[in-house]
């Protein structure tokens, strides 16, 4: 093991410590966002869990069903039913898994009788009877007549056990106003209603009730309770309502109700904010578990829930934007570590002096190497402990694993390109006099390249056909993932290889210019672009910054877009199909604030055929000329092809049809009310709604020419005013889309807005990078630079061509690495973003199409302007240095 | 110039035949390569359709609810879409028709009419002959037998049941009976062909009839009749033998839009219609397996390109060495570098052409031989030489590729010296370090679904074995020198002098890399194939799950249950449950193999009856032992006597019971037979229709009672006696059984208390049960009650497999509960297992038959539960004799390996592995023989100096042949490791299951020592044969001549 010297560590460090710093500050800042992507992603993941579990609602609770012990012999009057309810309640409840336990909320036990016919008037009224309590009591409620439920035996016997001779046994129910409304029943009423079996029971009404807090989860066990079912049907009405059975009169229910015709269930409803994404396989397996435990009808409980298909699918989407996620990680980090390489580089030319004399002292490799290792991992730990302090700070926890490449490539790229400076400087092999030796060698090392060169281009072509093939479908394919990142080197590459010819080009025609300085930069440049690392980190970095910019906006915009698709205007009413719905959107047409409104009919699913093919289509039956002019004013795109739909010829209604085989098209007929209706297809239909069938556009009047009716259930409309318009005449019947809030709902989803703000985050990151990179590649020079202005400066080169060789020499390279950048990143991001899957995250049905900013250039004045400022001083710097003292000793620093 | 490289081609002919053989032989691989992924890959296609089972592609129409009258119509529409769809696969047309059920005379009886034109395939015809002409039937015999009816019988079908019936009577007259042969062909009929039912209900019948028929006429006569058509299907079979990938792919496009098409013909004539077929699954399912085939192939393709590469750059680096003093000469005589590439490619574009012209031949011949392997012979997939324009235009691209390869190193002068070329490897050892364990990371992180023409994950292990190859082969050198060092220690002269001479002299990187290369890729293809091999057997094992399943097509009867005994007499078999369940409330999250399965045998053979692999050196006996039901069960045996039933009751008390016995024949066949209604009344009954039960024991027996009107409750007792047969008696006494007693359907019962006894005397054994009954109750509902011979197990022991382990989250001793028939029973897990036999990587679990059965009969089912039966070692007898029973379907292990192995699609795989072998053999010889033979001319001089020196003939051979000895031998055996790293390294997850996905039991890497150690140790002996030929010619040419020729 080398020794270490304790002061040349210190030493070294304090004369460049401004660099180390630097270097410091970098890891800090690749830290900080790396070791916060874990924690934050997962927190990410938690609320799109989250708003799963949410929107799956009950879908989402795990619902015990309990067997009720049966008692042979005579019935009995069982006062204490409520509390025995209660108590096997509890039982069930402790019979869930702790961590089950922990993200559901406490039970609410009903007791249901199924839906009973009612017997007293007309068929068509059905009527259950639960018995519900949250985990502590009964919901609040307040009578606005009659009481509350009683014990269907006097009250001195309420608290005893009777057996019961007599039967039918009445039980005594309260209504909520609603359904008393709805069944027209009223208090004192007494009625016989029976069950599928014909089983009968007699119910007493004995107060109807206004729930004290409709928002109690508690009524949503039994839906119908606070809003009966009221369903029409050519021939008759239906109502299905419920009353409720207190625990006064539960012992008379379950006398009054045949023994298997109550269900006794608990329901625990998820708490949405407490599932966790890092739960989700265990929470699954529970659940299973849980099902898997018993059957329905054996043993006390038995167990219900989609809660796991829920979580399965929801982690299923967090997978997927996992895997985009891991496609900007991957390119950030790829930018911080090829400025580590640099900052590395910088370092190592300052200290090549050093370096030489120590190894030319006798120092072996190793002791250099692992002496400049001390350092580097000091800086490192340092930068990454500031790093994941900050974040832990802000973010409040920390994830390692994206961190680890930064740390390794702090540490080890400086003392490896040190030790490789140092065994250069020593390496005693005589360097060939023979000129063909001189080139051999000189192949070998061209190979070298070429071999280095080919494996990343390789590696790209075959990451570019994984990302094809595969698409990005989770976070653990770092091969798709990292395709785009590959694109980028092999574009660094690319430039690399490029610019020097390129350069000795223009070093060409710059002999033939009148004045020194476009051939002073152009020598300079043509040497200086063969340095791959500042122009790969110039370039490289700006093409993931111009992906990571147009993922943000295509994302951003595919998210607009899509709500735009789905509402097809400004604001969209569904409701019932009827007539009266044409008048009301001719009404909304002219109302203040409106451009303009359509109504239609749109029906999904519906068959259509042709000679020799059929397809499942999304029908639209439409004003043809308003729903032109809602296009129109609307950023849809235009479809003056709907015009076509009001020329009417042969007998056939014409269509406009959208999708679908090409034979489709010939002899098309639609089944309208169980009449075929022949059709002509007259063009190409816009897309209506967010569909993936077919769609075919149909002119009303012509449609209803043709003997068919089709009242219009949809109205679509564009301005302004749209909203408080179609709100006005929608009086609370169906439901309206507005645009803004679908695309709030969109923009704000989880996955979507955590997706976008990582690659805002990564954005800002990578410019700072690029901005570095920038000012460190010029660092670099700096020195040699300085030496050979000198030079000119004695030769006579005034200040002001100093520092317009300086701007040429500084300048140049950069406005092409990030020209070039720009220009492979857009191409990256027009060719790599079909298989990144991002309608997933947009909501759209097809591949969102690519965004790029204009201010995307900006990113190109903003590195030219770094490179003009540094010119600019390095410009002042050189000047400083008096000119008599240059012509008598040249530079001496 | 042509003239120039004419002349050189003469002089340096030998060479040059070399060089061109070897690039026919590079580009004959690639032609072989292209026949068997064009012309082969089709006929497969065309092979494994016609493979398929007739369901798997078949094309039915679905039809419910139309009149006779419109049947025509329907019957044409539904032909045209399915002729337009099927397009160029001509299919052939087979329909079905089954009228509404009419009234036989007055009573409840059924009978309906049906019209088929595949009646012959179907069945069999006992007596009479097919209805020939109108008016006449032909009936199942059960049909005939029940209702008496004779040939030439007449019989009369009154009015329709049901909505709107067709009033008018048909009168039919009895031509011919027959027997259903297939169970398949008759799922759709009403009485699946069994031609009678006691208890037929459409749903529209207020109770349950007596069915008969199906009385079979012509079409004719069943549209005179004007009946309602309950059912038509037309069923189009498509022509396989010619069908190609294109008229697939648009069948099963057409398939899409078939249903709405037909469905808009004949919307206004039918209830519903519908169609369907399974035939774009099954295309997808073949494409999947194609392209899992593909991809093996061109893993073996890539690999011999590469090696055909490795030895033209080495050809083309010898070929420019020995050109080296004569490029110079040509140079200083002013040739440029320009007309030097000219000549080049000329006489490259020359090697390409005379190569083509040789490679389109050898090709087509060679996959012709290729194809007739015995193991693509026997898929069918054997063909002539042919010669198609892909052959061609792949023979000229890639002769010219190859040539083209080979004029690199032609044109190229100066070599790197030693000290550069180590600065070049000193980073490039590092990339292909990074590069290998990069392409092996991709191959074993693939995901478990499909991933077939992945390119990535088909370059990987090309990548992979190169990459090693190239690292293991920079080593050679230090080893040489290792072996030199040690040498010189000898005092001998030969052995240091050879030793330090073969480790001294640079080597051609490509040389070494190819006959390394060569030797790996052998070893590696022959591990693949058996490591191949060995997983499609497991996954055969674990599939069939045994050696011979029988599975049936409906539950089996106690005859046919006896017939299939009789079959596999002798034979180690068990009655087997294999059918999906519901897990507590739990059936699976949607996807196709996460429903649960429960497969259940006699776990007391299981060790000799189930396959797959176990882990920890388990065996199925292990795993039976700790399944085993106990005891075997002993009933009361049943003589000829038969059973008589007597039942008291107060007096007054009008009360019936119907005794359903459960008995159990000899081989442990388990069904419950029912005698007819009893009254109690005192008096004892015997029970009738029980059939033959000798040799049968009771075990079980359910009484229901029915009847009583009046209120209050009576006590009932019910005797069954059984009349002892003389040798059973002795062990009835001998054994007094303890019987439980249980009330069913507890608590909606009328029974409200009951007791059983057994009692034995030496004529007879009486089963007494005591039944107390709720009258007033019993009038609306059966009271049941059950006595067993054995108690209810408290749960059924099972192993379960590690995906459902997974899944539900349970460990050993957990419970569960499944749903078997609707019966609960509870489940204690008392082993996991990788994967339950049958039911390969699926979530499933593995119980006995017979603690299944029990706790089914003791919930109150008594129907028999046995949906195949398993046979161990079965002899090809007895797979036909159970094929001939026609009761299911017979699927043998040996029949799905073989299948998996050698099926149509399959059997490329190990023809490319052998190919594979087989090109690393030629080219390793190839190599050597370059390797050696080049240097010819160099060590002639140095022969002739050390024959000058004094060294005898014989010693001078043997350093020559020392030399070269052990440059190959190292050479040899780097390439053997290399194969075995690439092997452990990827062997396995470079198999892949038929359709692409990972292998259930995952792949097992199998070494093949004797057939690799017979591949290396013929390889080296071919490599030393070489070397010691060209050796003897160098010494024997060796003379005073070369000795000036070398000085000058």
């Amino acid at each position: 093991m080398p020794r270490w010297h304790r002061a040349s560590i210190l030493g070294r460090a304090r004369s460049d410590i401004g660099l180390l710093v630097l270097i410091g500050l970098v890891v800090m800042l690749a830290t900080l966002l790396t070791s916060a992507v874990a924690p934050l992603s997962e927190r990410t993941a938690d609320r799109a869990i989250a708003a799963d579990v949410r929107d799956a609602g009950l879908k989402g609770a795990v619902v015990a069903t309990i067997k009720r012990p049966y008692d042979e012999g005579d019935p009995i009057r069982d006062p204490k039913a409520a509390a025995a309810l209660r108590e096997r309640a509890k039982s069930a409840q402790e019979d869930m898994p702790n961590g089950l336990a922990s993200v559901v909320r406490p039970g609410i036990t009903t007791m249901t009788s199924p839906s009973m016919h009612l017997l007293d008037a007309g068929p068509g009224r059905y009527l259950r009877l639960p018995y519900l309590t949250g985990p502590r009591k009964a919901p609040a409620v307040t009578y606005i007549s009659g009481h509350a439920p009683r014990p269907g035996v006097p009250a001195a016997k309420a608290g005893v056990e009777v057996a019961v001779k007599k039967f039918p046994w009445p039980v005594q129910v309260a209504l909520p106003k609603q359904a008393a409304d709805a069944l027209g029943l009223a208090v004192g009423d007494r009625f016989e209603a029976e069950d599928e079996q014909h089983r009968t029971a007699t119910i007493v009404v004995s107060g109807i009730f206004v729930a004290g807090d409709p928002n109690d989860n508690v009524w949503a066990a039994v839906p119908e309770l606070l809003h009966p079912v009221i369903g029409h049907s050519d021939v008759m009405t239906s109502v299905s309502a419920a009353a409720i059975v207190t625990s006064d009169s539960l012992p008379d229910l379950q006398l009054a109700v045949p023994f298997d015709d109550l269900t006794t269930r608990v329901v625990f409803s998820a708490r949405p904010s407490l599932v966790r994404w890092s739960q989700t396989e265990r929470l699954t397996r529970a659940i299973v578990s849980l099902k898997a435990s018993s059957a329905r009808g054996q043993g006390e409980v038995s167990w219900d829930s989609l809660l796991d298909s829920v979580l399965t699918d929801s982690g299923a989407r967090v997978s997927a934007a996992q895997g985009q996620a891991s496609v900007l990680i991957i390119g950030l980090l790829t930018g911080a570590m090829l400025i580590l390489v640099l900052a590395a580089d910088l370092l190592v030319r300052r200290r090549k002096g050093s370096l030489v004399l120590m190894r030319e002292r006798g120092a072996s490799l190793l002791g250099i190497f692992t002496e400049l290792l001390v350092e580097a991992v000091v800086i490192a730990l340092v930068g990454s402990a500031l790093g994941v302090l900050v974040t832990w700070l802000v973010v409040g926890d920390v994830g390692w694993l994206w961190s680890v490449p930064v740390l390794v490539v702090a540490s080890l790229a400086g003392p490896a390109l040190a030790t490789a400076t140092a065994a250069r400087a020593a390496d005693d092999r005589r360097v060939p006099a023979n000129r063909s030796a001189r080139q051999a060698a000189m192949r070998v090392r061209q190979v070298r390249r070429l071999l280095v060169e080919g494996t990343v281009v390789a590696v790209a072509v075959l990451t570019y056909v994984a990302l094809r093939q595969r698409g990005v479908v989770g976070d653990s394919d770092l091969t798709a993932s990292s395709a785009p990142t590959w694109a980028a080197l092999v574009g660094g590459l690319l430039l690399v290889r490029l610019l020097p010819p390129a350069a000795r080009l223009v070093l060409a025609r710059a002999r033939r210019v009148i004045g020194a300085v476009p051939l002073v930069v152009a020598a300079r440049t043509s040497r200086s672009v063969g340095r791959a690392l500042p122009l790969l980190v110039v370039a490289v970095t700006v093409v993931q910054l111009t992906t990571a910019i147009a993922l943000a906006a295509t994302e951003q915009h595919g998210q607009a877009a899509g709500a735009l698709q789905l509402v097809g205007g400004d604001a969209k009413w569904e409701t019932a199909s009827d007539r009266s719905v044409v008048a009301a959107a001719k009404s909304v047409s002219t109302a203040p604030g409106v451009r303009a409104a359509a109504a239609a009919r749109v029906e999904d699913g519906i068959g259509v055929s042709s000679g020799s093919s059929a397809a499942i289509v999304r029908l639209v039956v439409v004003d043809s000329r308003a729903y032109q002019r809602v296009l129109a004013a609307s950023p849809l795109p235009d479809a003056p092809q709907l015009s076509r739909l009001r020329e009417r010829t042969s007998g056939k209604v014409p269509v406009l049809l959208r999708g679908g085989d090409r034979e489709l098209r010939e002899e098309l007929q639609i089944r309208w009310e169980d009449a075929p209706i022949p059709l002509r297809v007259v063009g190409m239909a816009p897309q209506v709604g967010d569909t993936t069938d077919p769609v075919l556009i149909i002119d009303r009047a012509a449609f209803e020419a043709a003997g068919a009716t089709a009242d219009p259930g949809t109205v679509w409309a564009v301005g302004p005013g749209a909203d408080s318009a179609l709100k006005a005449v929608a009086k609370k019947a169906g439901t309206i889309d507005l645009l803004t809030q679908v695309t709030d709902d969109r923009r704000s989803a989880p996955l979507a807005s955590g997706l976008v703000d990582l690659a805002r985050a990564s954005s800002l990151l990578l410019i700072v990078f690029a901005v570095l990179g920038v000012a460190l590649a010029a660092a670099a020079e700096a020195p040699v630079r300085a030496e050979s202005l000198g030079r000119l400066r004695s030769l006579g080169l005034d200040r002001r061509d100093v520092r317009r060789v300086l701007l040429g020499e500084l300048v140049t390279p950069v406005l092409l690495g990030a020209v070039v950048g720009l220009v492979l990143g857009i191409g990256a991001a027009l060719v790599m973003f079909g298989p990144l899957s991002l309608e997933l995250v947009t909501g759209q049905t097809s591949t969102p199409s690519l965004v790029v900013p204009w201010w995307t250039a900006v990113t190109v004045v903003v590195l030219v302007v770094t490179a003009v400022l540094i010119a600019r001083a390095e410009a002042a710097r050189v000047g400083r240095t008096p000119l008599a003292a240059l012509l008598r000793g040249g530079d001496q620093r | 110039m042509l003239t120039l490289v004419l002349r050189r081609t003469l002089a340096q002919g030998r060479l040059l035949v070399g060089v061109v053989a070897l690039v026919t032989l590079g580009t004959a691989l690639l032609g072989v390569g292209a026949l068997l992924i064009g012309p082969t890959q089709d006929r497969a296609f065309t092979a494994g359709m016609q493979e398929t089972s007739a369901q798997e592609t078949e094309v039915t129409a679905f039809f419910g609810g139309l009149k006779a009258s419109d049947e025509a119509g329907v019957h044409d529409a539904a032909h045209t879409v399915i002729r337009d769809a099927l397009g160029a696969l001509r299919p052939t047309f087979t329909s079905n028709a089954t009228s509404r059920m009419r009234r036989l005379g007055d009573g409840q009886r059924l009978g309906y009419l049906a019209s088929t034109t595949s009646l012959p395939k179907r069945a069999a015809l006992t007596s009479g002959r097919w209805a020939a002409a109108a008016g006449e039937a032909v009936i199942p015999e059960a049909t005939a037998s029940r209702l008496h009816l004779r040939l030439g019988d007449r019989i009369t079908l009154g009015r329709e049941i049901g909505v709107d019936p067709v009033q008018d009577p048909v009168t039919l007259v009895v031509a011919g009976t027959f027997r259903a042969t297939s169970r398949s062909g008759w799922e759709r009929d009403p009485l699946a062909g069994s031609g009678y039912s006691a208890a037929y209900s459409d749903g529209s019948l207020p109770r349950l009839s007596p069915a008969y028929g199906p009385f079979v006429v012509d079409e004719a006569t069943f549209l005179a009749s004007g009946s309602t058509i309950d059912a038509l299907q037309v069923t189009g079979r498509p022509r396989l033998d010619r069908a190609t990938d294109g008229s697939m792919n648009a069948a099963a496009k057409a398939m899409r839009s078939a249903d709405g098409l037909l469905s808009d013909r004949v919307a206004d004539r039918v209830d519903i219609s519908r169609v369907a077929s399974d035939l774009p699954q099954t295309l997808s399912q073949v494409h999947a397996q194609q392209a899992a085939t593909r991809s093996t192939l061109l893993v073996v393709l890539l690999l011999s390109t590469v090696m055909a590469l490795t030895a033209l750059l080495l050809a083309g680096r010898l070929l420019g060495g020995v050109r080296a003093s004569e490029r110079a000469l040509l140079a200083d005589l002013g040739l440029g570098r320009g007309q030097l590439a000219v000549a080049t490619l000329i006489e490259v574009l020359l090697i390409a052409g005379v190569a083509t012209l040789l490679a389109v031949p050898t090709a087509a011949f060679a996959h012709s031989a290729v194809t007739h392997l015995p193991a693509m012979a026997a898929a069918g997939l054997s063909q002539g030489p042919t010669v198609t324009l892909g052959l061609v235009l792949t023979e000229v691209a890639s002769a010219i590729l190859l040539a083209l390869a080979l004029a690199v190193p032609m044109v190229g002068s100066a070599r790197p010296g030693p000290r550069v070329a180590r600065v070049a490897r000193s980073g490039v050892g590092v990339l292909v370090g990074v590069i290998a364990i990069a392409a092996w990371w991709q191959l074993h992180s693939q995901p478990p679904t499909a991933t077939t023409d992945d390119a990535t994950l088909i370059l990987a292990p090309v990548i992979c074995v190169v990459a090693v190859t190239v690292a293991a082969v920079r080593l050679a050198p230090l080893l040489l020198g290792v072996v030199a060092r040690v040498a010189t220690r000898s005092t001998a002269l030969v052995l240091p002098l050879a030793t330090s001479q073969a480790a001294r002299r640079p080597y051609a990187g490509a040389a070494l890399v190819l006959l390394a290369m060569s030797a790996a890729s052998a070893t590696f293809g022959l591990a693949v194939q058996a490591t191949w091999e060995r997983s499609q057997h497991d996954q055969a094992a674990t599939r069939v799950g045994t050696d011979l399943a029988f599975a049936l097509s409906t539950p089996a009867t106690d005859r046919e249950a006896a017939e299939i005994v009789r079959s596999t007499a002798g034979l180690t078999t068990s009655a087997v449950v294999d059918r999906p369940l519901a897990l507590g409330q739990y059936v699976g999250s949607g996807d196709a193999d996460s429903a649960p399965v429960l497969v259940a045998a006699d776990s007391r053979r299981a060790g000799a009856l189930l396959r797959g692999r176990l882990d920890h050196g388990r065996t199925w006996s292990d795993i039976g032992d700790l399944l085993a039901p106990g005891p075997a069960l002993v009933g009361v045996p049943l003589s000829s006597g038969g059973v008589t039933a007597k039942g008291t009751a107060p007096r007054g008390v009008q009360v019936e019971v119907v005794p359903t016995l459960l008995v159990q024949d000899a081989s442990g066949f388990r069904r419950s037979v029912t005698g007819g209604a009893v009254p109690l009344d005192g008096r004892p009954h015997p029970l009738r229709q029980l059939g033959s039960l000798k040799g049968a024991h009771l075990v079980a027996t359910k009484l229901a009672f029915s009847g009583g009107a009046a209120s209050g409750t009576a006590d009932v007792t019910v005797a069954l006696t059984v009349r002892n047969a003389e040798a059973a008696a002795g062990t009835a006494k001998k054994s007094p059984q303890e019987w439980k007693v249980q009330i069913l359907g507890a608590p909606d019962t009328p029974v409200a208390g009951s007791s059983t006894e057994l009692r034995s005397s030496a004529s007879a054994t009486t089963l007494r049960t005591t039944a107390q009954l709720d009258l007033g109750y019993l009038a609306y509902a059966d009271g049941e009650v059950l006595a067993t011979g054995f108690s209810r197990p408290t749960a059924v022991p099972v192993a379960v497999s590690e995906r459902l382990a997974d899944v539900v989250g349970t460990k050993l001793g957990g419970g569960i509960t499944a749903t078997v028939e609707g019966v609960p029973v509870p489940l204690e897990i008392v082993a996991i297992v990788p994967t339950v036999p049958s039911a390969p990587g699926g979530v499933a679990v593995l119980a006995d038959a017979d603690t299944l059965s029990r706790s089914l009969i003791a919930a109150g089912h008594l129907e028999p539960v046995v949906d195949a039966w398993w046979v161990a070692d079965p002899t090809p007898g007895t797979v036909r004799t159970l094929d001939k029973l026609d009761l299911g379907e017979t699927t043998t292990r040996a029949e799905v390996a073989a299948q998996l192995e050698r099926g149509p699609l399959r059997a490329m795989v190990p023809a490319a592995l052998v190919l594979l072998v087989v090109a690393a053999s030629l080219l390793l010889h190839g190599g050597a023989a370059l390797v050696v033979g080049a240097d010819r001319p160099a060590r002639s001089a140095e022969v002739a100096r050390l024959r000058a020196l004094g060294l005898t003939r014989r010693e001078v051979t043997r350093l020559v042949l020392i030399e070269h000895g052990i440059l190959l031998a190292l050479l040899v055996l780097a390439g053997a490791l290399v194969g075995v790293v690439a092997s452990v390294a990827l062997g396995s997850s470079l198999v892949r299951s038929d359709v692409g996905v990972a292998p259930v039991p995952a792949a097992v890497l199998v070494w093949p020592w004797s057939l690799e150690v017979a591949v290396v140790a013929g390889a080296l002996a071919g490599c030393l044969l070489i070397a010691t030929v060209i050796t003897l010619v160098v010494v024997r040419r060796s003379g005073p001549a070369q000795l000036r020729a070398a000085d000058a």
